[in-house]
């Protein structure tokens, strides 16, 4: 497959699907301290909790949306399991639900068997009809086909009553690099759904301390892609973004960062952001319930 | 609702395995495990523990693990045996099914992977070799002894200002229990609170906490600590240890 066939992102009725959606967003206000500053990366944080970082994903068809929403709902259920202390049990989700019930339940079918979704979709699919895990019960395997099944007939009734429990609470907007420096400053993992313009080639730069960080480069426009945004560097003055290509592109892998990805600089979100886009911070994930934790780590 | 799954599957599976070519035993099965309770798991990681399903020779049997851990810490032995080696502390329950065609008995074991040793709540301190001038402080309780050893034994770097910041963090958040409806909201509130004071550096006391954890879950289960206060009274006792370290 050719990457252009990955880009599953559906910029021409983005806009459209997010203003029927409005209502169902939240605004992107902090409450309490907002950390102004980078704290520690998440994925630090995931080594030390999980022992190692989730796998990046290796997306069989258009349904990168899925993939970018459940990256970057696995690191924010990362974050809220250790630095917010949360009594939960870390497991990967499984994206062609999401695919599916953002196409089938939120977007009523509407693009039929063609591929892709939108981020409104994805966004509302995790928050009205939750999580599938990858180890409960009976589902099976990631392939493209199956996600092209699911994405037309919808997810088996089965599984949205074991995912309705693991619900994202909330989910805003964001128009502007400083809101999205704002979200990832506050672990608020965003998904990013832009025109792709970025090779998959290594690349690197350096940043004003003159260490060397992996760093995506434009080269010419494939088609709408969603990734997702973890993490925010002010050595850089850029995100880092997952995408879902396999751990093989983009990279290399220089400060800890999983691989298949790199770090988008501010001029390059700018430039992102100015044509069709849509970038969603999530927040609140309520995780599976794990057992009674007295300790104070 | 997925925990029960697991055993409903589980059920399902045993329900299903009946062994029409054998002679049914008498009497339903008895599925019991024995062994040990507790693995101390250092920072080397070492630590085992031998399992043995008794009481279902004849039947089919089939175990299961919560939470979900990697089969190959587990390593079946003859005669029913398992031996576990685990490389995460917390809590492990193993389920054991036991069937024959026509009934099914289950039985589990819940077991501690801790830091060194089991503590035991009469273990004085080890005396400080080189004690200060002055009075030394005195440990107000169990908790607070305990905190205080496994500190001792664990956190070489930075342990006195360390130990005070989440000494500090954890009395705030004692101090105002009365603002949690629910134990699961004062404990996470503790978590958050001791990340907040040493961000990645208290990860560091991952061993202490486990410890802590498992003397504080015991008395949970003895009915000694109940509720939020009961709690908060149990932390504070902690958070006095860890604030008067040396």
């Amino acid at each position: 497959m050719s990457i252009e066939q990955f880009c599953g992102w559906q910029y021409q009725i983005a806009d459209e699907e997010f203003t029927r959606l409005q209502s169902l967003f939240l605004p992107f206000t902090f409450q309490g301290d907002i950390r102004q500053n980078p704290g520690t990366p998440i994925w630090d944080i995931a080594r030390r909790v999980l022992g190692k970082l989730p796998p990046t994903w290796y997306q069989k068809t258009g349904d990168c949306v899925s993939m970018g929403a459940c990256q970057a709902g696995q690191y924010m259920q990362i974050f809220e399991m250790s630095k917010l202390g949360q009594e939960e049990m870390f497991k990967l989700w499984f994206p062609p639900y999401v695919y599916a019930t953002s196409r089938v339940d939120i977007g009523g079918g509407r693009l039929g068997r063609g591929a892709g979704s939108t981020g409104a979709w994805a966004a509302q699919a995790l928050q009205r009809l939750g999580t599938l895990f990858m180890d409960d019960p009976g589902v099976p395997q990631y392939s493209g086909d199956l996600a092209d099944q699911w994405g037309y007939r919808g997810a088996p009734d089965k599984f949205k009553q074991i995912a309705a429990d693991n619900c994202v609470k909330g989910a805003a907007k964001l128009g502007s690099v400083e809101e999205i420096r704002l979200a990832l400053n506050n672990y608020k993992m965003c998904t990013y759904a832009i025109m792709w313009p970025y090779d998959t080639e290594p690349h690197t730069v350096r940043g004003k301390s003159g260490k060397e960080y992996p760093v995506l480069k434009r080269k010419r426009d494939v088609g709408g892609h969603q990734v997702c945004l973890l993490y925010w560097n002010d050595d850089v003055d850029g995100a880092f973004c997952l995408n879902s290509w396999s751990d093989r592109v983009h990279g290399p892998s220089l400060n800890g960062e999983p691989k298949g990805g790199g770090y988008i600089l501010r001029r390059d979100l700018e430039r992102d952001l100015g044509g069709y886009s849509e970038v969603y911070a999530f927040t609140d994930f309520q995780g599976f319930k794990g057992e009674a934790d007295y300790g104070f780590v | 609702m997925r925990r029960i799954m697991v055993v409903a599957l589980l059920c399902a599976f045993l329900a299903g395995c009946g062994l029409e070519s054998q002679p049914i035993p008498q009497g339903a099965p008895v599925a019991k495990i024995t062994g040990t309770d507790y693995i101390a798991l250092g920072d080397c990681k070492q630590g085992r523990g031998k399992i043995s399903f008794k009481g279902s020779e004849g039947k089919t049997i089939k175990w299961d693990v919560i939470p979900p851990e990697e089969k190959e810490n587990f390593f079946q032995l003859a005669g029913g045996d398992l031996l576990y080696m685990p490389v995460q502390y917390g809590h492990t329950t193993i389920i054991l099914g036991a069937c024959t065609s026509n009934d099914l008995d289950m039985a589990y074991h819940t077991i501690i992977v801790s830091a060194g040793p089991r503590p035991d709540p009469d273990d004085p301190v080890d005396p400080d070799p080189n004690p200060g001038p002055g009075p030394q402080p005195t440990p107000a309780s169990d908790l607070a002894k305990l905190a205080q050893k496994l500190a001792k034994e664990h956190i070489k770097d930075g342990r006195v200002e360390q130990g005070k910041a989440l000494g500090a963090a954890i009395l705030n958040v004692c101090n105002n229990y009365q603002s949690y409806d629910t134990e699961q909201a004062f404990r996470e509130q503790i978590r958050l609170a001791c990340h907040e004071a040493l961000d990645m550096k208290v990860f560091d006391w991952e061993p202490v906490s486990a410890g802590v954890a498992n003397a504080i879950w015991n008395q949970v289960q003895q009915g000694k600590i109940v509720g939020v206060k009961g709690l908060a009274d149990a932390y504070k006792q902690v958070a006095n240890g860890l604030q008067t370290l040396q």
